[in-house]
């Protein structure tokens, strides 16, 4: 054995093998560089041998409005929901609903906005202002008509079965854009409809599910898990500089081991991790005017102003894919304009000053944004003033690299209820997500079980009308 | 290959069709009615043709890059013949055409882009009920359409998963035999080691020995004595004694025990969508744990687990573990919100097909639920011939709220005794509760018996603005009362309006129930004779004689009415109104009577206390519910029936029907049952561990091999077929799973059989040689260096820290409602009970919650099916160990006690080295750790101290302490 110097640092490693972090490049050398220490050696890794596309986005921010705002209310201008408030509806209702067959008219009134013109309802004056860098997607529809299937929907590609993440895919395709910080990271998400499971790797290796900061629409401490401890720092940095040094020792005596080594370098991540991860996650270094821009000094705005602040932060560091949850808050089966304008107050300000924080940094333009619910709502009523879900038509809206702005795409029924025109399917949303950060989908794919799986299943569909 | 009958696709359509066509219809107007005949050329030419090339060409021609599901709809033949669902189209009968209900969007969504519109949906119609004239013919560029790749059985049978286990011991000679005999696993490894001229390693060093036998058996460390004796004398006999004092303890049989658990995909609540609470999902774990420890065969708990319900049992005892060991049918995590409940159940199915299929089997059979297997020998129809054996069993069974399934529970034997004290206890509820509504009755009664005067409800009453109605809370006047529901205020108001008979004094009395969450300042108006009063009620204080509560003695006169108005404006809490009451002030109560109705009221009163108390006593000490297992049963017969084939897996895609059965490619002849009892869940039991059975038993020895070897002699631990790993030692394998089947399944002997194999005991060192040619050490050339569970590290640290113990505890939920956690957007963490002083397998294990400490440390997702753990290296697995409360506080625990029970900072640190780690510190190690505690320098005891615990907690968190040498 060969005299060991404890103040040394562990075998320095090359740190490519443990985070495919192959800055933006796409394909075999990303995606290799991580199977070392991938848990399914024996189940290999295929992006396939095809081209990929051109990427336009580097990274996705996900505004995800669980519960489902509705679609007629905000970005789906319907004026027959008004000069025919009270009367039925001309064709029958899907099965299994609690609405009836009875029209109801919003409580805000459409304008237009911006340059383009494009419809936005009064409820959010902020993402308004926005309008022309905005694509409305107006013609969604998913698989779901309760939450829990169409959560699934959304984050996984599954309405039934446990899959990989959105995020989980595009951490194993794109790897952290940052050496020391995870691809993946969900702000507040919401510990009920799957929970984990929305963010989870699923069968992919489980260094792709998000590192998760808060939960159920708050950062909380803002904060990774577990990065300090319950003694101080000093004796934190105590024990890692120990269990290096003994890690170091275990790996001499046993020759080389990969097994050993993968675990030297995951210590090694974790100290580094340690030492950049609380400048990237420091909030208190911006600004008061940045503060006031996403509503972080006001009450109803604080706690989503400061997730989409430390999103922004997180975009800027080479976060891959950074979800954002508004928590389940959107789903008025009753109440719809006091619940509905409660939670537009929370996160409209705050969205529009994150895309402005993005324009000004000059990321928006390589940053895709989408925002949206599980599903949308019923035009019809529920109860006396709520609205049922729809997930048979309904709009997401995206904004940012490769996608339109001031541009609505599809549409919806003349009362929105069914997406008509130019549908398009939940699997079409995430092949089209994909693409855009060059990726195609029919080519991710990862073997579990004896069968390659996708995002997308078997389907899915690029959706070209909205790319610029 | 099997029969199948002929299925009307129509009749199961109907209930899951949805009303598309009326949709459609309201939104362009009426069709407009061409010139030609729907039965000629030109109304195929004018009104068909350009929709197919516009609409349907792309994706369905000769021309399109791929054939969306094979159809083809540019030839009359092909329309005819149709895709992968069947025909398009049938002449004549449009109704019947798959193409008709695509276009309605009922089958399948065509165009996906949007729904044509209803004219041309209905030209279609009458295109087809005309008979569907069509003069295309094959287009010259359509070759023929690939012929349907039909999965050839026969040359399936020869893939080596699926041939019959074959003994190569049968044509050896009686010498070579001899040496099998002795040693059939080192025979068999070293037979290819020598072939490929590598020097296996030797014996690993006696402290990495004994340490990987306790882990592996055990999930623990040795204890000091095992150690010591071990040390003292560290020969075969000793080595032997100790295999069959492990195998026998009970911390193998819970060591073993989550590993089935692993792969049963374990859990104590659904997870998903709705996390209902598996309340009874304990039983089936702590019948692992007993099974194991008893060792039942194998066999016997597959037949169990599988149809467990429907087979005999000739003792409780037998019936109980019978049904609860079907709860590994259930424990899937299932959509229970999922509205369409055809899906689901179909959903249910998969997943225990799935299940059984990757446990058992070791075959991917979810993939010919949507198609032919792509890989394996496993035709559409052998999984719906399985589906229609899980289609017959009853798992879902009714809904624990609107929309949200729950599960079937099936009674568990129990004594006379306890169903007798059971009945004795309903019955004394019930009395106490008949006795409680008379109480109640009479106590209404004697608040009634006052005179009242004119009363006027609440119905009576005119309200502007939304109250809410209700009788929640008891003792209202009449059907029930109205609140403002603390909302809208200044907006709501309720006036009591009547015409009084006579002139004069009047007292009025405002009936609620008071409650401090009432408003405390709500304005009441009263028109009198002498024009309006204004009052301030709070409706907070309690009244003497509820709910009457005094508002004054006024004037009224009988030719204009008397008013009393109730609003809301600025009041904080709710305003309740539930009547008024006019009594004239000389029938007011006198004193004497007054005080009589109020000694009734009390006495009511305080019978009806007693009443309560009573019964909340009786409620407290009630004997313990039935016992319950969450289990399956078969539908009844009526029900039962076999499935159709669905195509591409839809719900409402349907094929031809399939007989019950089983793989067509892991025997000869037929696969399907010959008249199945019930839903044919007993045949399928027996089919799968019938001694011929190809799979099984090699899955099985081969889950055990890898659990002890690190690697199974087929890698791909749930996947044997074509995508998965070939075994490494296909003799060897069949050679102990003839063994393992002839020797009665039994676990116990297979584990000692491999633990006493010199290649289990070889050290995991390094070798260039050896590594060169066999880099993967498939040949076993070493031992291949382990990990420790999540659970072992758990328990090893609360062990080392001086506070485990033997409890076992069962019902690790019982404190769960219908929900483990509130399904709502406000946090409400579960409890994970790491700190709780019991081994890890008695913790709950709640889906979507399973603790950072757990998963870091690679635990079983409990929503997937884990052969064999992944391994990941993260830097979360590092910072929860260095940083969590629990390990941190465990790492303490142990630093305090070693501090206390040793006297020397050297003696400190071996008892260190020899609790964490098992084994003495070398010369080396001691300098580091001297090094790293400071002994050199010159601190105080409380430094070190500290310094020590930091050394503890280290160690938790090293690769030496996480892996198996």
């Amino acid at each position: 054995m060969k005299a060991l110097d404890p103040a040394a640092e562990p075998l320095v490693l090359d740190r490519r093998r443990l985070l495919g972090r192959a800055g933006f490049a796409l394909g075999s050398l990303a995606v290799s560089a991580m199977t070392p220490i991938g848990a399914h050696a024996a189940e290999a890794i295929n992006l396939g041998g095809g081209l990929h596309p051109k990427p336009r986005a580097k990274r996705v921010i996900f505004l995800f409005m669980h519960g489902g705002p509705s679609h007629v209310d905000t970005f789906d201008y319907k004026p027959r929901l008004a000069t025919d408030d009270g009367k039925p509806l001309p064709f029958d209702l899907p099965p299994n609903l609690d609405a009836v067959p009875k029209l109801m008219k919003g409580p805000w009134e459409f304008a237009r906005r911006g340059q383009s013109g494009l419809w936005v309802s009064e409820l959010l004056p902020h993402m308004a202002t926005h309008a022309d860098s905005l694509c409305v997607i107006r013609s969604m529809h998913t698989r779901g008509q309760s939450h829990g299937q169409a959560v699934g929907m959304i984050n996984t590609g599954s309405d039934n079965l446990v899959r990989p993440s959105v995020g989980a895919w595009i951490s194993y395709a794109l790897g952290s854009g940052h050496p020391d910080l995870p691809a993946h990271i969900a702000i507040g998400p919401a510990t009920a409809h799957g929970g984990p499971r929305n963010y989870g790797a699923a069968f992919l290796p489980a260094m792709h599910q998000a590192t998760a900061i808060g939960s159920n629409g708050k950062p909380g401490s803002g904060k990774i898990p577990h990065l300090t401890g319950t003694v101080d720092s000093n004796r934190v940095d105590r024990r890692m500089q120990m269990l290096a040094a003994l890690n170091a020792s275990h790996l001499s005596r046993s020759g080389p081991d990969r097994e050993i080594e993968g675990a030297i370098q995951a210590v090694d991540l974790a100290r580094r991790m340690r030492s950049a991860a609380p400048e990237v996650f420091d909030l208190e270094s911006e600004t008061a005017a940045t503060e006031r821009a996403y509503g972080i000094d006001e009450t109803a705005t604080r706690e989503f102003g400061r997730s989409c602040l430390l999103a922004r932060r997180l975009a800027e560091s080479g976060v891959r894919f950074i979800t954002v949850s508004s928590g389940q808050v959107w789903d008025q089966h009753s109440n719809l304009q006091k619940g509905h304008e409660k939670n537009a107050l929370a996160t409209d300000k705050p969205i529009a000053a994150l895309i402005a924080d993005l324009k000004q940094r000059g990321l928006w333009d390589d940053t895709l944004i989408v925002w949206g619910g599980e599903f949308g709502r019923t035009p019809v009523v529920q109860g006396s003033n709520g609205r049922d879900h729809n997930p048979q038509g309904f709009s997401v809206v995206l904004s940012g690299g490769g996608v339109r702005g001031g541009f609505a795409y599809g549409a919806t029924d003349e009362f929105g209820y069914y997406a008509r025109e130019n549908r398009v399917h939940m699997h079409d949303l995430h092949a089209t997500m994909l693409y855009l950060l060059g990726i195609d989908h029919t080519q991710l794919t990862y073997r579990y079980a004896g069968r390659d799986f996708r995002l997308t299943d078997v389907h899915g569909r690029v959706v070209d009308g909205i790319l610029t | 290959m099997r029969k199948r009958t002929p299925w009307s696709p129509l009749s199961n359509l109907t209930a899951l069709v949805i009303a598309s066509c009326a949709i459609t219809l309201c939104l362009i107007g009426p069709a407009v009615t061409g010139a030609a005949e729907p039965g000629s050329e030109s109304f195929f030419e004018q009104k068909i043709r350009p929709v197919l090339i516009k609409h349907c060409y792309q994706c369905h021609s000769a021309d399109s890059d791929e054939i969306g599901g094979s159809l083809w709809l540019d030839s009359a033949g092909a329309m005819r013949e149709g895709g992968d669902s069947g025909p398009a189209i049938r002449p004549g009968d449009a109704d019947a055409s798959l193409l008709i209900s695509a276009i309605r969007y009922e089958s399948s969504e065509m165009p996906p882009d949007a729904p044509l519109p209803p004219a041309v949906v209905d030209d279609f119609v009458q295109w087809i009920d005309a008979g569907a004239i069509d003069p295309r013919k094959q287009s010259p560029g359509d070759s023929a359409r690939p012929a349907t790749i039909e999965i050839d059985l026969e040359q399936g049978r020869k893939f080596w998963a699926f041939r019959p286990l074959a003994d190569f011991r049968r044509g050896l000679s009686e010498d070579s035999l001899e040496s099998v005999r002795q040693n059939l696993i080192d025979h068999g490894l070293d037979d290819q080691l020598s072939e490929h001229g590598i020097r296996p390693v030797g014996p690993a060093p006696p402290e990495t020995r004994l340490r990987r036998l306790a882990f592996d058996l055990t999930g623990l460390p040795p204890s000091d004595a095992v150690s010591q004796r071990w040390m003292a004398s560290p020969n075969e006999q000793t080595w032997k004694q100790i295999v069959d004092e492990l195998l026998a303890s009970r911390a193998f049989a819970q060591h073993w025990a989550r590993h089935w658990m692993d792969v049963a995909r374990y859990a104590d609540s659904n997870g998903s969508d709705f996390n209902a609470t598996f309340h009874e999902a304990w039983r089936y774990r702590d019948y692992l744990i007993d099974s194991f420890d008893r060792d039942r065969p194998l066999d016997e708990m597959i037949r169990q687990q599988v149809a467990g319900d429907l087979l005999p049992a000739a003792t409780d005892q037998q019936r109980h573990d019978n049904v609860v060991a079907t709860t590994f049918l259930m424990l899937g995590p299932k959509m229970l919100s999922e509205r369409a409940k055809q899906k689901l159940t179909l959903d249910v199915v998969d997943e225990q097909i799935d299940t059984i299929g990757r446990a058992f089997l070791g075959m991917t059979l979810g993939c010919a639920r949507c198609h032919d297997h792509k890989f394996d020998p496993i035709p559409t129809e052998d999984y719906y011939a399985l589906a229609g054996i899980f289609r017959s069993t009853q798992t879902l069974n009714g809904e624990s709220q609107k929309y949200v399934s729950t599960w079937n529970r099936v009674e568990l034997p129990t004594t006379d005794d306890h169903r007798r004290s059971l009945a004795e206890h309903r019955s004394t509820i019930a009395s106490l509760e008949k006795q409680i509504k008379e109480a109640t009755q009479e106590l209404q009664a004697a608040r009634r018996s006052g005179n009242n005067g004119i009363i006027v409800d609440d119905s009576e009453a005119t309200k502007v603005g939304d109250w809410t109605a209700s009788t929640y809370t008891k003792g209202f006047i009449g059907a029930g009362y109205v609140h403002d529901d603390n909302a809208n205020k200044g907006k709501l108001s309720i006036e009591f309006r009547k015409q009084l008979p006579q002139d004069g004094e009047y007292v009025v009395r405002f009936a609620y129930s008071s409650n401090g969450n009432r408003a405390a300042t709500v304005p009441v108006t009263i028109a009198t004779a002498d024009g309006d009063e204004q009052l301030i009620v709070s409706q907070r204080k309690s009244s003497d004689t509820p709910p009457w509560n005094v508002l004054g003695t006024f004037t009224f006169s009988a030719d204009k009415d008397a008013v009393v108005t109730i609003r809301n404006d600025d009041t904080d809490g709710y305003v309740i109104a539930d009547a008024i009451a006019f009594l004239p002030v000389e029938q007011a109560a006198e004193p004497g009577e007054s005080r009589q109705v109020a000694e009734r009221i009390a006495d009511a009163q305080k019978r009806l206390d007693d009443l309560k108390q009573q019964l909340d006593a009786t409620k407290k000490n009630a004997p313990p519910p039935l016992p319950v297992a969450m289990a399956p049963r078969d539908l009844p017969t009526d029900q039962i029936a076999d499935s159709p084939v669905h195509i591409r897996g839809e719900v409402n895609n349907v094929g031809e029907v399939v007989p019950r059965g089983f793989l067509q490619v892991c025997g000869p002849g037929d696969a399907s049952i010959d008249s199945p009892t019930g839903s044919g869940r007993v045949e399928l039991a027996k089919w799968l561990t019938d001694p011929d059975n190809p799979l099984v038993a090699r899955v099985m020895v081969n889950r055990v091999w890898m659990h002890l070897m690190g690697e199974g002699i087929v890698r791909t631990v749930d996947n044997f077929g074509t995508r998965g790993e070939r075994p490494s030692h296909p003799q060897l394998l069949d050679a102990l799973a003839i063994d393992f089947m002839r020797q009665g399944w039994q676990l116990k002997s297979l584990v000692r059989r491999i633990v006493l194999s010199e290649a289990y005991n070889r050290s995991s060192e390094f070798d260039d040689q050896a590594a060169a040619s066999d880099p993967e050490n498939r040949l076993l050339w070493r031992a291949h260096r382990k990990r420790l569970t999540a659970e072992s590290i758990r328990d090893t640290m609360l062990k080392a820290a001086g506070v485990l113990t033997e409890e076992e505890r069962t019902e690790p939920v019982a404190d769960k409602g219908v929900l483990v956690t509130k399904n709502n957007a406000v946090t409400k963490d579960v409890a994970s009970g790491l700190d709780q002083p019991v081994r890890s397998i008695y913790l709950p294990v709640i889906r979507s919650n399973v603790p950072p400490l757990m998963t870091a440390l690679d635990a079983a997702d409990p929503d997937l099916l884990v052969g064999k753990r992944p391994t990941t290296n993260v830097p979360g697995q590092a910072l929860v160990l260095i940083n969590s409360a629990e390990v941190t506080g465990w790492a303490q625990q142990t630093a305090d006690r070693i501090y206390r029970s040793e006297s020397t900072w050297q003696e400190r640190l071996r008892a260190a080295y020899r609790i964490c780690l098992s084994r003495q510190p070398s010369p080396e190690d001691m300098q580091m750790a001297e090094h790293y505690i400071g002994l050199n320098e010159s601190d105080d005891d409380a430094t070190t101290r500290e310094r020590f615990a930091d050394f503890v907690a280290a160690i938790f968190a090293t690769t030496e302490f996480r892996m198996l040498d």
